[in-house]
């Protein structure tokens, strides 16, 4: 394998020394990756306030002074719903961080606090955001406080909760007469403190909180997108594997213009060696196009990848392809005019068919099925099958071995076109 | 000069002794039309074989069959001995230096050599690499890319190529073409002083005098047939024994005669008058080659 090695190790210099060709390999689809993802409404950390959805179910005094509070946070971004379900779909489309659920009893509840009532408010969150989560909860539970100071500020709450504690006490069966009137003349001194005094600036106080927070993760539907990014993450890759597949497409008919692949064939080397070196090359510039845009999106976009472990092989399989639809056209095409302008066109149009220009999401179904003819189309969605489609090994297995037969084929396809030319 | 080259390499390779390129009765068709017809030929250790002529004589053709790219349709490939060039073997005793500069040229000098003898396998590339550029007088540019490279220093390298791995067989495909008289001149001395290490050279060129110069035999070719070879002075004696001169008259074009007796045909000349210009010329090999083929080597 030395001078395979050998052969792979001297493309890729030339690769990178070569800034055009770098470019279109790495930089051009960092750049498409993100400006689709911005298009399409891409959201990533970084923006500072965390994006919540907030559905308040109540409509309530309280319960809109609850999610006015909310937003007014500096450190939130608030997207006000009225109905549960589509706070969770934000939080499942990785529109929010989590939702707040505000129940439809929430003034009632919030007003029967000396009836020990509670208000239950739940969190739902991202199980990928626990971080954030966990402050959430801490400012809803913040947020609690102020609804109770607000009661209590309120002389008509505050009066209309001692009355309905005097109803509870009147009717209760099992009290004695003493402790009755103990607890009459407390509510007594308890509405004279409330009714007649003057309001106060809202605050966290003493009291125990009358909201409590129920917080549950949300679990992530398999087949949505966390956001714009997860879905234009892997059009970059084929944009990436395409700048590798015109690189190294056109190599072999590089080498033989400058004579250099006369060099190759006098070499002690076999037919399938010369065209094994340049599948490696293409290979390893591939992985590290993927490998380069993945971390990119993961660190920078916000993107989370459902499984490593699938991201690996759609990887693997996907920079296999591609090398072998590399070398099969440098094979295939005895003219580095021939590789360059026939073998971009075909390889455009078969990015185009597969979603590397429109997404593969976002493409009506008889393009999406005219897709399959198209390497990019499997590539694209073994890749985000391991990102955001949820997919099971048994599904992936289809799209994973579609690439490896069209690696095999390349390969074998320029082995023969090495034997049949220069032999 | 020996540069250090010849005790390291060429006289002690494993299988230096039989290193020689043997063709035998080669015949290579073309839809039905030899491009070789019945080409034999050996090159010995420690000699400049030059393969003269002109475009379509079937150079390419025969060197493709010597490399092992063309199968010979009839007729026999033997280098160091075995008999097919394709084998590894036979391969890693071939050197090439192709008429065009087949180089990298955004890898520096030093790259390419170390690539080029990777892929023939040899063990410590880096040093082979560098005793080639020392070899080729290019050490102090080694670390420069050879777009850089002007185009002597380019042929150079090409050569370098072509012994990276201390071949004792050397295919030279025109290596002087297009390159000025200077840098010419030391290319010829490094193929000279390839051979006297004990490098077995086929050379191709168009370039009579550089042939005459450098080989120590010479064979002809034209329409895929080799006409004759031996030295130059062998071919001279049997083809090269009439001399020409040329005479201007007032009023008329150059006339050329061939003859055996120059001195009569000049008394002639001058005693018929109106002689405006005088030229004779000696035999040479291009004189060989009109007489082998009725034209000119560059026709």
């Amino acid at each position: 394998m030395r001078a395979e090695w050998a052969m792979a190790a001297k493309d890729l210099r030339l690769l990178a020394r070569d800034r055009t060709g770098a470019f279109f390999v790495l930089g051009f689809p960092l750049l498409i990756m993100v400006f689709f993802g911005s298009v399409f409404g891409g959201s990533g950390p970084g923006k500072g306030a965390i994006p919540l959805a907030v559905a308040d179910l109540a409509g309530t005094p309280l319960a809109k002074a609850f999610a006015g509070d909310l937003q007014e946070e500096d450190s939130l971004q608030v997207a006000l719903t009225g109905d549960r379900t589509a706070a969770e779909d934000l939080v499942r489309r990785g529109k929010a961080v989590a939702a707040v659920v505000i129940p439809a009893d929430f003034d009632r509840k919030a007003t029967s606090l000396l009836q020990g009532g509670r208000v239950e408010v739940e969190l739902l969150s991202d199980p990928a955001r626990a971080a954030e989560s966990a402050l959430l909860q801490g400012m809803l539970t913040q947020m609690g406080f102020r609804t109770m100071a607000r009661i209590f500020d309120s002389p008509s709450m505050g009066k209309q909760m001692i009355t309905q504690a005097r109803l509870m006490i009147a009717a209760a069966p099992n009290m004695k007469d003493d402790e009755r009137e103990r607890l009459r003349a407390l509510l007594d001194a308890a509405e004279d403190t409330v009714v007649n005094r003057q309001p106060g600036p809202a605050g966290p106080s003493s009291t125990p909180s009358i909201v409590q927070v129920r917080a549950s993760e949300l679990a992530r539907e398999s087949n949505m997108p966390r956001n714009a990014f997860s879905i234009t993450f892997p059009q970059g890759v084929a944009w990436g594997l395409m700048g590798c597949v015109v690189a190294f497409g056109a190599s072999l008919a590089e080498e033989r213009r400058r004579g250099t692949l006369l060099r190759l064939v006098t070499a002690p080397l076999t037919a399938l060696q010369i065209p094994l070196g340049k599948f490696m090359g293409c290979f390893m510039a591939s992985m590290t196009v993927i490998v380069v845009l993945t971390a990119f999106a993961v660190a920078a976009l916000g993107v989370r990848v459902g499984s490593l472990s699938m991201l690996m092989a759609a990887t693997i399989a996907s920079a296999y392809a591609f090398s072998g639809l590399a070398v099969g056209m440098a094979g295939f095409f005895r003219t580095e005019g021939g590789a360059r302008s026939a073998g971009n066109a075909v390889v455009l149009i078969l990015a185009m068919v597969g979603g590397g220009t429109i997404p593969l999401a976002f493409m009506p179904p008889f393009l999406r099925t005219a897709s399959a003819a198209s390497p990019f189309s499997w590539s694209i969605f073994a890749l985000e099958g391991a990102v955001w489609r949820g997919l099971g090994w048994m599904d992936m297995a289809p799209s994973l071995l579609v690439l490896w037969c069209l690696g095999t084929a390349g390969l074998a396809v320029a082995t023969l076109a090495i034997r049949k030319g220069e032999a | 000069m020996d540069h250090g080259f010849a005790a390291s390499g060429f006289r002690d390779a494993a299988g230096y002794l039989a290193g020689v390129l043997s063709l035998a009765g080669l015949v290579k068709r073309f839809d039905g039309v030899a491009a070789v017809d019945g080409l034999s030929l050996r090159v010995e250790r420690g000699q400049v074989f030059g393969l003269l002529g002109p475009n379509g004589a079937g150079k390419s053709t025969t060197i493709g069959m010597a490399m092992g790219l063309l199968r010979p349709d009839a007729g026999r490939v033997q280098i160091e001995g075995h008999g097919d060039p394709a084998e590894p073997t036979a391969r890693r005793a071939l050197g090439v230096a192709p008429q065009a500069e087949a180089l990298y040229e955004d890898l520096t000098g030093m790259e390419n050599l170390r690539f080029f003898a990777r892929i023939q396998g040899v063990q410590d590339p880096t040093r082979a690499a560098g005793e080639a550029l020392e070899r080729v007088g290019l050490s102090p540019r080694g670390r420069d890319r050879v777009k850089t490279y002007s185009g002597g220093m380019r042929r150079r390298l090409n050569l370098a190529a072509a012994i990276v791995h201390r071949p004792p067989l050397l295919l030279l495909d025109e290596p002087t073409a297009g390159v000025d008289p200077q840098s010419r001149a030391s290319l010829l001395e490094l193929v000279r002083s390839l051979a006297q290490d004990g490098a077995a050279v086929l050379y191709t060129t168009h370039y009579m005098e550089e042939a005459a110069k450098l080989c120590d035999r010479v064979g002809i070719m034209d329409r895929g047939r080799l006409l004759d070879s031996g030295t130059v002075d062998e071919l001279l004696h049997r083809h090269g024994t009439e001399t020409l001169v040329f005479v201007q008259r007032n009023g008329h074009g150059e006339e050329r005669v061939a003859t055996r007796d120059p001195m009569t045909v000049v008394s002639q000349a001058l005693q018929a008058g109106e002689v405006t210009g005088l030229r004779v010329e000696r035999p040479d090999l291009e004189t060989v080659f009109l007489a082998l083929t009725g034209r000119s080597l560059r026709d």
